[in-house]
């Protein structure tokens, strides 16, 4: 099966983590890489099934992760896309979702709610924008790591958490599901929500340790590969990358996905 | 001696008004009592409303939103569907006669009328009939709706400092049978206009009074400790259904409207009267605070009105200062929504 993972600096964890599983998976699963730092594929081309950047930057980019300035999706046929990153996180449909129990709202306003709630994020375009214009490209999928728990101090176990809306294992997984029918699909895309193992108690933020050591993507530049600063909460490391792939091989294995 | 002699000089034309540039003209507005930025304040009535809801927003004041939006909806959607354009989704009560209904109908003292309007599937409420872009998907869906507003509508009386009301308009339509108010006459945006159901009337003096004065007092009774502050709107009539000029029936309702509010605000402790009618539109402002097509006010002229209600609530200016972003305070046209103006569809 082959998948293109395309997407931001988040990518980083997921491209360094196959580096690690690839002998295990390469029998099963042919992983291709597009990416480039911060919102810079916002302003991504699609057309005539190509995905490309007028932006010299951004082709650079996509030259040093996917080997070509221009990702030819004919060519390469993917059988699923993965939008990773970019803003895609699941805390904009969860707040969004939850602040319809504070009052009575129609459907459509619900509805436009939730479009506006990933309307700035520039993954949610890009995944539509691919599934619009190459509709063979497979299933698409989208998903962002939650923020990491924010550890008080490093001789300490406790944690603040930022986020303070708990909930149960089977809660989110039902809201999940339930974001992909009554929203992802209607944009011919799924949400495939981060390994459970990965998650803080409350299942809406990642946990502490999962961010420690996270890296900057390579895309050719000096910093390349390194160590994010300590107070980044967004990246995570390539051991959630590698829990990440797997639970993402198991799902495809399993046809949930 | 006479009692003229030692009045100050605002009392007197020349100083006060003939002598001096007309944007010199200050002191207007003696208020009965404060409104501090900490009291909650709901706003409703005419489309000028809304502009004191945006200023107090603006000024760092608790306007109070009974009725919030959803989470993420933006700023444009929000707009387009009523929310936090009155205190509730009330959209404009235009009338003293709404106004008491509304009143009666969150308080459960009258039943709310079953009738629902509906066009190509789609649903639309006769007493907010633009509330929804496009209607409601069914009649559950806007009753729902509809019982969720007058909630959140006697919420915010229940819960509110200072009730700011703006009297738009005397025109009304009424049905027939029924003897209840609609927001608009029916067929001019949704419903189908029948003249054996509908009917027109122009309430008069006495009865603006009279359901002015009933809504507030039911509204003080809901409670004691609120404080009501009337403004008239200086928007004219979009059209008239009098047999007569719009604009003799402009100055005819506005008129109307002016006494009644300046009568209970004499009359009553809890009842302050704002004069921005006469800052908008009175002859020594020379119209300048029009658009070009005489009924809209502009920013300047919103702008002017609202520094007067500020400087004249706070004279240290302490607690005054715009705190938008966005061009220090200033309202656009485009911030406003006022369904009455949909009546421009039918000039001929």
């Amino acid at each position: 099966m082959k998948i293109l993972i395309v997407g931001n600096s988040h990518v980083g964890s997921l491209k360094r983590a196959w580096d690690i599983v690839k002998p295990d998976y390469s029998s099963q699963y042919e992983l291709h890489f597009a990416a480039a730092r911060g919102k810079s594929l916002e302003n991504a081309i699609i057309e005539d099934g190509k995905l490309f950047s007028e932006n010299p930057h951004v082709s650079k980019s996509l030259e040093y992760t996917y080997g070509k300035e221009t990702v030819d999706f004919k060519e390469l046929m993917p059988d699923r896309v993965l939008v990773y990153g970019c803003g895609l996180v699941f805390s904009r449909f969860l707040k969004t979702y939850r602040s319809f129990e504070k009052g009575h709202y129609s459907e459509k306003c619900k509805d436009i709610a939730l479009y506006d709630a990933y309307r700035t994020a520039c993954g949610f375009h890009l995944a539509h924008k691919i599934q619009k214009n190459y509709r063979k490209s497979g299933r698409i999928l989208v998903t962002a790591p939650a923020p990491a728990e924010e550890k008080l101090a490093t001789n300490t176990e406790k944690y603040i958490e930022t986020d303070q809306q708990e909930m149960e294992v089977n809660e989110i997984s039902d809201l999940v599901n339930f974001s992909n029918k009554s929203f992802f699909e209607k944009f011919g895309l799924r949400y495939v929500l981060q390994p459970e193992e990965t998650m803080a108690e409350n299942y809406t933020l990642t946990l502490h340790k999962y961010s420690v050591g996270s890296k900057v993507l390579e895309v050719g530049k000096k910093n390349d590969s390194k160590i994010h600063n300590q107070a980044d909460r967004n990246h995570m490391n390539d051991e959630f990358g590698k829990l990440y792939l797997e639970a993402l091989f198991s799902k495809l294995e399993q046809n949930i996905i | 001696m006479h009692p003229y002699e030692n009045l100050p000089p605002y009392h007197f034309w020349k100083p006060a008004v003939s002598n001096i540039n007309p944007l010199d003209i200050k002191g207007i507005w003696d208020p009965k009592f404060s409104i501090e930025p900490s009291d909650r304040v709901v706003t409703y009535g005419s489309c000028f409303a809304q502009h004191i809801g945006n200023a107090l927003l603006d000024r760092g004041y608790a306007w109070y939103n009974a009725e919030p939006p959803p989470r993420s909806l933006s700023a444009k959607n929000r707009k387009l569907f009523n929310y936090s354009v009155f205190s509730s989704r009330t959209q404009n009560i235009y009338t003293t006669s709404m106004l008491e209904q509304w009143v009666d109908w969150s308080l459960g003292e009258k039943e709310i009328p079953e009738e629902i309007w509906e066009r190509d599937g789609r649903f639309y409420d006769p007493f907010r009939p633009t509330v929804e872009p496009q209607g409601f998907s069914s009649a559950s869906e806007l009753i729902a709706s509809r019982k969720h507003t007058m909630e959140c509508f006697l919420s915010s009386i229940e819960k509110s400092d200072v009730f700011v009301f703006t009297l738009g308009l005397t025109e009304r339509w009424i049905n027939k049978k029924y003897g209840f108010e609609y927001s608009i006459c029916p067929g001019t945006t949704e419903g189908i206009y029948d003249e054996s159901e509908h009917q027109f009337e122009n309430l008069d003096f006495p009865q603006v009074r009279k359901s002015l004065a009933s809504a507030l007092q039911k509204i003080k009774d809901r409670n004691k400790k609120i404080k009501v502050l009337l403004t008239v709107s200086p928007v004219p009539l979009v059209a008239t259904y009098e047999n007569r000029h719009v604009l003799v029936s402009t100055m005819e309702s506005k008129s109307t409207l002016r006494s009644v509010a300046g009568m209970l605000a004499k009359k009553r402790k809890y009842v302050d009267y704002f004069p921005s009618y006469e800052i908008i539109n009175s002859f020594p402002f020379r119209g300048m605070f029009f658009e070009p097509n005489l009924r809209n006010v502009n920013h300047h002229g919103v702008n002017f009105v609202m520094q007067e209600f500020f400087s004249s609530l706070d004279p240290e200016g302490s607690a005054s200062k715009p705190t938008s972003k966005s061009k220090q305070g200033q309202t656009k046209k485009m911030d406003i929504v006022c369904e009455e103006e949909l009546l421009e569809a039918f000039v001929k």
